[in-house]
C-alpha cells in the first residue's frame, strides 16, 4: 500500500515519508545492510522516501509546514473502493493502491478476501470520518466497475469483501504495477498485494518519480494482514519528523514471522 | 580432528543453535508451530555451520606441521 500525494503543499508536508516492507529474508538483510536509502536530488520541498523491510521510511525534511497543527484531526487514514473512472481520486490529499498481480483463484481466494477484510477493518470508510476529504489518505482498493465501487464504499464493513475480491480491478492493479517497475525494478514473483506509492505524487508515472513499495507476499492470515495495515494507518497518521528512519525491530520481527510461517508451511506440509 | 572433537564442537554448537532459536521463537512468535520449529531449525543450522567454520578458520590458521618435534 501506499500514497500518491496530490500535490498540494500542506498535503505533501502531511505525508512527505513512506515506508516499504518486503518481507523477504532477501529484503531484510537489504535493510539491514543498507539502513536507509537516501533519495538524491530531493528538496525539503520534495517528499523523501526510503526504502528498507517493513518499517524503512522517508528520511522526514524538517519543515515548518510539516508540524501539524494543534487542531489537526487524529483520523487521516481512509480507505474505498473505486472504479476505473474513479481512480484516481482527486479530492483525496493522498492516495494509494492495493496492487494484487493476479486475480484470485479458487486456491488464494480466501486469503485475497482475508487481506480485505483486514483493509477494511483497520482503515475506516473515507465518508464515515469527519475529516475533510482533502485531508484524508485513502487507500484504493480498485474494482471492475464504478457502481460497484460505490456500492461496496457505502456497504456496512462486513459485507464487501467477498465482492471485492470478486470484482477486483484486474487493470488498475496491474498498470500500477507496471508504473512502479518502470521506475523501481521488477517487483518479484511474489503473490502480493503489492502496495504501492509515488513520491511526490504528482510524479505518479514520471520515471523520475520515487517509487515506493510495500510486499504483502508473506501475508497468510488476516492477522498479519490487519498488523500490516495497523502500522502503516499509524505510520501515515503519524507525524512525519517522529516517522521512523530505516528499519527497527519490530519490522524485522514482522517480517520473519511472516518468513517463518511460510517457509515452515513449505517445508513441513501437513 | 578426532570423533570426540567432533562431537564436542557438534553438541556445543547445536545446544547453543537450539537456545538461539528458542531465544527467536520467543522474540518473532511464530503463527504455527511449523513456523516456529523452522525458526529453531534455521538457528541450529546456522550456528552450526558458523562453528564448523570458525573450527576450520582455526585449524588452519593453528595447524601443527606434523613432522615437527613436539614443544
Amino acid at each position: 500500500m501506499g500514497f500518491m500525494l496530490a500535490g498540494t503543499p500542506a498535503a505533501r508536508a502531511a505525508c512527505d515519508g513512506f515506508f516499504d516492507f518486503r518481507c523477504t529474508l532477501d529484503d531484510i538483510g537489504a535493510a539491514v545492510l543498507d539502513g536507509i536509502v537516501t533519495l538524491p536530488g530531493v528538496s525539503a520541498d520534495a517528499p523523501v522516501a526510503g526504502s528498507a523491510d517493513w518499517s524503512s521510511t522517508a528520511a522526514p525534511q524538517q519543515t515548518a509546514s510539516a508540524q501539524p497543527s494543534p487542531s489537526a484531526p487524529l483520523v487521516r487514514a481512509s480507505r474505498i473502493f473505486s472504479g476505473p473512472s474513479q481512480y484516481p481520486p482527486a479530492e483525496f490529499a493522498a492516495y494509494g493502491i492495493v496492487a494484487f498481480p493476479s486475480l484470485a483463484t479458487p486456491a488464494d481466494r480466501a486469503r485475497h478476501v482475508s487481506i480485505c477484510k483486514a483493509y477494511v477493518a483497520v482503515l475506516p470508510n473515507a465518508s464515515q470520518i469527519p475529516t475533510p476529504r482533502s485531508e484524508q489518505m485513502v487507500t484504493v482498493w480498485p474494482v471492475k466497475e464504478d457502481a460497484l465501487g460505490d456500492r461496496l464504499t457505502q456497504a456496512a464493513p462486513a459485507e464487501p469483501c467477498e465482492a471485492a475480491v470478486d470484482g477486483y480491478g484486474q487493470l488498475a492493479g496491474l498498470r500500477a504495477i507496471r508504473m512502479a517497475e518502470q521506475v523501481g525494478g521488477t517487483l518479484g514473483d511474489g503473490s502480493g498485494p503489492f502496495l504501492l506509492a509515488w513520491s511526490p505524487g504528482s510524479g505518479h508515472g514520471s520515471p523520475d518519480a520515487h517509487v515506493l513499495r510495500v510486499d504483502m507476499s508473506h501475508v497468510r492470515t488476516e492477522e498479519q494482514a490487519k498488523t500490516v495495515f495497523r502500522r502503516w494507518t499509524r505510520e501515515i497518521e503519524g507525524r512525519p519528523e517522529l516517522w521512523q528512519r530505516g528499519w527497527d525491530l519490530q519490522a524485522v520481527r514482522i517480517a520473519l514471522q511472516g518468513w517463518a510461517d511460510d517457509m515452515g508451511a513449505r517445508i513441513m506440509p501437513e | 580432528m578426532n570423533l570426540l572433537d567432533i562431537i564436542k564442537i557438534g553438541g556445543a554448537s547445536g545446544a547453543a543453535g537450539l537456545l538461539l532459536g528458542i531465544g527467536l521463537v520467543t522474540w518473532v512468535r511464530p503463527e504455527t508451530s511449523r513456523g516456529s520449529l523452522f525458526l529453531i531449525l534455521v538457528a541450529v543450522c546456522l550456528v552450526s555451520l558458523f562453528a564448523a567454520v570458525v573450527t576450520l578458520l582455526w585449524r588452519l590458521a593453528f595447524r601443527q606441521d606434523p613432522k615437527a618435534p613436539p614443544e
